[in-house]
């Protein structure tokens, strides 16, 4: 603060009165004594033959009296009530000074106060970014892990699967391969019969023929083995179809399709499983058509109801509810079967992953269902209790977005 | 241009009378103003509220001129002891020669004393005085009230500071011109360290006293 800005200085006459204010005081001064007086201050040039009276402030003459005509006695009189006057000015003076000086200390303080927060401000500003920066870096540092890990996996997965799919093709592989070896049989011991058709031997030969190759049990036994034989190209078929879904679900066309309708032609599907130990609760509400990939919603829909009866073992009962909310189209399935632990629950949408013995399923369902879903960017929830049931819960939305309708 | 305070014929001297609301600040420089016989006494301005609260300082200023020349003045000031006024007291205290505490001695009064010397300590700090080396004169005001610490309590509390320690009635006067003389013995200390008083100007400590308190300066000598 400069040294003239101290409130406590000792002030000059300049700065308590105003020119004009000095002028008035002059005037009426020399009014009231009836003679011309002036107000002069101390480093004035001092006029010889005048009177000279000091008017004194803080102990030091701050102005004189100077006149031609005055008593010495009148300038005394006059000095007393300029001083007066100069107390009152001044005391203002001081105040208004003091005052301000103050109100610049606490705005300086005020300003040291603000620059301390923003230099706070900007150390924690600087220690946000840097942990920004340490979060994003870990983050990419998991990320990188879980790739590793994955791909690992995966690695794994393969082999899983590779044993999984080796499983599920050797067994019907190899009763087909039974059966037609059997039919092959059947053919040689059929062979005796047709040479004797075909050399006209006497019915007589041809019936010990017959007798001998046991033809009325080959003509029970062939068309089971050829049965069984449709079956397991049956089974067969379905494999491929599973894994053809779970490697291009997004190359298929869309079209409008009623998921009701879709789950009664499942259902229907399922029938021969569900049977009369299960029994099967229906509650469908009015749904809106939806654009969809039909033929990948039924094997989503499929598998689910697929799980759900699975699930149970013995009597039980599968829910299966319809709705609508918040435009989505919704499916709950839920079954009383067995539930899922609580620590497969986070796997459980893992391609591969099965809690089923080897042979029973290749860990592909629930992977099915979770890209079919994905694929129509709908959401997928489940519940679980161990030992009470298991809750599906799938939301598709009934207009997908453009970005949506384009796919992944 | 205003001339610079302190020159070759002039020696500006601040001294601050400070402490907590109510303590008789006022009342000691009001004493003062009735019995100091300096050679020159200025206007006293007091700023006083109502209530008798100081609302900015009051001010009295003395002084005297050497036989060399040299005009000597005293300005002194008071704070308003209230604790809100502390950007005014920071302001008054600013550039002080010497400070008088002024305690009040009634028992409940004890911690606004102790907050208040404190904050004096700090405000020190702040606009630049050296605490240990600031000439310094305790004063415990109001002995003619009830319920006041003893003797003995303040004693055991201040006793063994560097600062002189005077019990005082400032509405009657007493231990104020004492306080004022204790403090003026360590203000000349200081000055005659940097101005050479006694070599250049022929002013002892006994003549400087002498020359702002007059014969007020034989009154009292109980501490």
């Amino acid at each position: 603060m400069d040294k003239n800005d101290r409130f406590d200085r000792r002030l000059q006459l300049g700065e308590i009165f105003t020119a004009k204010d000095l002028a008035r005081i002059e005037r009426a001064l020399s009014g009231a004594l009836k003679c011309e007086i002036a107000i002069v201050v101390p480093d004035g040039a001092k006029k010889t033959g005048n009177q000279r009276v000091a008017v004194p402030w803080e102990l030091e003459p701050v102005a004189y009296l100077v006149s031609r005509e005055a008593t010495s006695d009148q300038l005394k009189g006059a000095s007393t009530l300029l001083v007066l006057l100069l107390k009152e000015a001044v005391r203002y003076r001081m105040t208004a000074e003091l005052h301000l000086e103050t109100v610049r200390a606490d705005y300086h303080a005020l300003q040291e106060k603000h620059a301390a927060l923003e230099r706070s401000e900007t150390r924690y500003r600087e220690l946000s970014r840097k942990l920004e920066d340490q979060v994003a870096a870990q983050v990419l540092e998991i990320k990188e892990a879980q790739r590793k890990m994955f791909l690992s996996e995966k690695l794994a997965s393969v082999g899983q699967l590779a044993a999984g799919v080796a499983h599920e093709l050797n067994t019907p592989l190899a009763y087909i391969r039974n059966n037609l070896v059997a039919a092959r049989g059947y053919l040689d011991d059929l062979e005796s019969l047709f040479a004797a058709v075909v050399h006209g031997k006497d019915l007589t030969s041809m019936r010990a023929s017959w007798e001998q190759s046991d033809i009325d049990y080959i003509r029970s036994d062939f068309p089971l083995l050829l049965d069984a034989c449709l079956d397991g190209v049956t089974r067969l078929a379905s494999i491929v179809s599973d894994l053809k879904i779970f490697s291009n679900i997004n190359k298929m066309q869309q079209s409008m399709d009623d998921v009701n309708g879709r789950l009664a032609t499942v259902l229907s599907m399922l029938k021969p499983q569900i049977g009369d130990r299960i029994e099967i609760e229906q509650v469908f509400a009015d749904l809106p058509a939806i654009l969809c990939y039909p033929a990948h919603l039924g094997q989503a829909l499929y598998n689910l109801l697929q799980n759900a009866v699975q699930a149970i073992e013995g009597k039980g009962k599968v829910g299966i509810r319809t709705f609508t909310m918040d435009g989505h189209v919704g499916v709950a399935i839920a079954d009383t079967g067995a539930g899922i632990r609580e620590e497969d629950i986070s796997r459980i949408y893992d391609p591969f992953f099965t809690t089923k013995v080897v042979g029973q399923g290749i860990g592909l369902g629930l992977s099915v269902v979770h890209d079919v879903v994905k694929a129509h960017h709908g959401r997928i929830e489940v519940e679980s209790q161990p030992g009470k049931g298991t809750s599906f819960t799938i939301l598709l939305p009934i207009e997908p977005t453009k970005d949506a309708e384009d796919g992944e | 241009m205003t001339p610079s305070e302190h020159d070759d014929s002039r020696l500006v001297v601040k001294l601050v009378y400070y402490g907590p609301a109510l303590s008789g600040k006022t009342t000691n420089l009001l004493y003062l103003h009735d019995r100091l016989q300096p050679e020159m006494t200025g206007e006293l301005m007091t700023m006083e509220t109502k209530n008798d609260r100081t609302l900015f300082f009051d001010l009295l200023p003395v002084g005297f001129t050497t036989a060399s020349g040299l005009l000597v003045k005293l300005k002194l000031f008071t704070v308003p002891g209230q604790v809100q006024h502390d950007a005014t007291r920071k302001a008054v205290l600013s550039r002080a020669d010497g400070v008088v505490f002024v305690a009040d001695s009634q028992r409940d009064q004890s911690i606004n004393n102790g907050e208040s010397f404190q904050n004096l300590a700090e405000n020190a700090a702040r606009v630049g005085l050296d605490f240990r080396t600031l000439p310094l004169v305790v004063q415990y005001n109001k002995r003619d009230l009830h319920n006041v610490l003893s003797r003995e309590e303040i004693l055991s509390r201040w006793g063994k500071t560097p600062w002189p320690l005077v019990f005082a009635i400032a509405l009657t006067g007493h231990g104020v011109l004492t306080t004022f003389k204790h403090l003026l013995m360590q203000v000349y200390a200081r000055l005659d360290a940097h101005h050479h008083l006694a070599h250049h100007h022929g002013l002892d400590c006994a003549r400087f006293i002498g020359a702002i308190m007059g014969e007020a300066s034989f009154l009292e000598t109980e501490r």
